[in-house]
């Protein structure tokens, strides 16, 4: 697998994208990177972090650079996107 | 006045109704399938039997987890965090950090002593962490997931698989088969690499005590046991069964107190 130096991915699965320009330019404007998923779970994920009180973000997954050893992952990785929150306004809960 | 919670997960569908006091009267629990809305129905069904109920005397409903829109019937809908801090607390009411390990999905969150959710991670892309993997790796070494338990405690010691790929995890288990490993350990392994990834996933909110775990492969005794190696003696797990109902005990909480703020209004 291509190793991209995201310790949050090294510790949690395989390593995929992170550290592109784009990536960069959501982290000047305050979005921090929370999680890749795909359909039907990318809407649940952007559902709870919505129910935070967080701005939610998705971005397409630049899945370029996945090893060889990964192929059999690699069709699946393009029906994934990457979540991104930064901080929005608080929201009930459990009220 | 009678509530009740219905926690609709993406592998099963569990209901729990609890009285004024919330004291829990009966659960049900059923597959979810592709009709979410029929088998909402029938879990709420076997919960209202199994307390001796009829549905007419139930006052008010919650639904939560990933197909909790599609309960018509409800009178309320929760994320499954709230629902699964409120679950936990009902337990455990100094739970700070909860790990919710379900089919298809592992949540960790922290919250704070009035339950609300202060952060929370979810599992990357694959299902490495997550009961499915389990699941897959107990069906390839020839036994069901409610076998697992009993299996796993006949285990002398782990052997190591990945945490890191369910592939690579999955290729590795065909290798220990081979290699003449007793299935008891192999299981044992892939109990470990699943926890070690849970509790990376718990550093990642600023884990505190006390812990609360949930979800249906909680109520293995070695998956408990290998988390208190991990985390220490503040590591809390509902009784028996129960672990798989916290989401929808926490609904039903939460109608309880939605019911009472009306009735005061």
């Amino acid at each position: 697998m291509t190793g991209t130096g995201d310790s949050r991915a090294d510790e949690l699965g395989c390593r995929v994208a992170g550290g592109s320009d784009r990536e960069a330019e959501l982290a000047d404007d305050g979005w921090a990177r929370r999680v890749v998923a795909a359909a039907p779970r990318l809407d649940e994920v952007v559902d709870l972090y919505a129910a935070l009180g967080l701005e939610v973000r998705v971005e397409p997954l630049h899945v370029q650079g996945v090893d060889e050893r990964c192929a059999g992952c690699a069709p699946g990785l393009v029906h994934c996107r990457v979540v991104y929150t930064r901080p929005g306004y608080p929201v009930e809960q459990g009220s | 006045m009678i509530t009740a919670g219905i926690d609709v997960g993406s592998s099963y569908t569990k209901a729990a109704v609890i009285d004024d006091r919330r004291e829990l009267l009966g659960t049900g629990m059923r597959a979810t399938g592709f009709r979410l809305e029929a088998a909402a129905e029938e879990a709420l069904a076997a919960a209202l039997n199994e307390a001796g109920l009829e549905r007419d005397e139930l006052a008010y409903l919650a639904s939560t987890g990933n197909g909790r829109a599609m309960v018509s019937f409800r009178d309320l809908q929760v994320t499954d965090l709230t629902s699964q801090s409120w679950g936990s607390r009902h337990f455990f009411p100094d739970t700070r950090t909860v790990l919710d390990v379900g089919g298809h999905t592992m949540k960790a969150m922290r919250v704070d002593g009035r339950g609300a959710v202060q952060s929370f991670r979810l599992n990357d892309k694959c299902a490495a962490g997550t009961g499915a993997f389990l699941e897959k790796t107990a069906r390839y070494l020839g036994y069901r997931l409610e076998e697992i338990g009993n299996m796993v405690e006949e285990s002398d010691e782990a052997v190591t698989i990945s945490g890191v790929c369910a592939v690579f995890a999955e290729s590795e288990v065909i290798n220990h088969v081979s290699q003449g490993e007793e299935p008891a350990d192999i299981m044992h392994g892939a109990m470990r690499s699943l926890i070690q990834r849970s509790v990376q996933l718990m550093k990642r909110v600023q884990m505190e005590p006390e812990f609360t775990l949930v979800g249906g492969i909680m109520r293995f005794p070695t998956m408990v046991r290998v988390m208190r190696e991990h985390l220490g003696d503040s590591v809390n797990v509902p009784p028996e069964d129960l672990v798989q109902y916290t989401g929808s005990i926490g609904a039903a909480v939460l109608a309880r107190r939605r019911l009472e703020k009306l009735e005061a209004a």
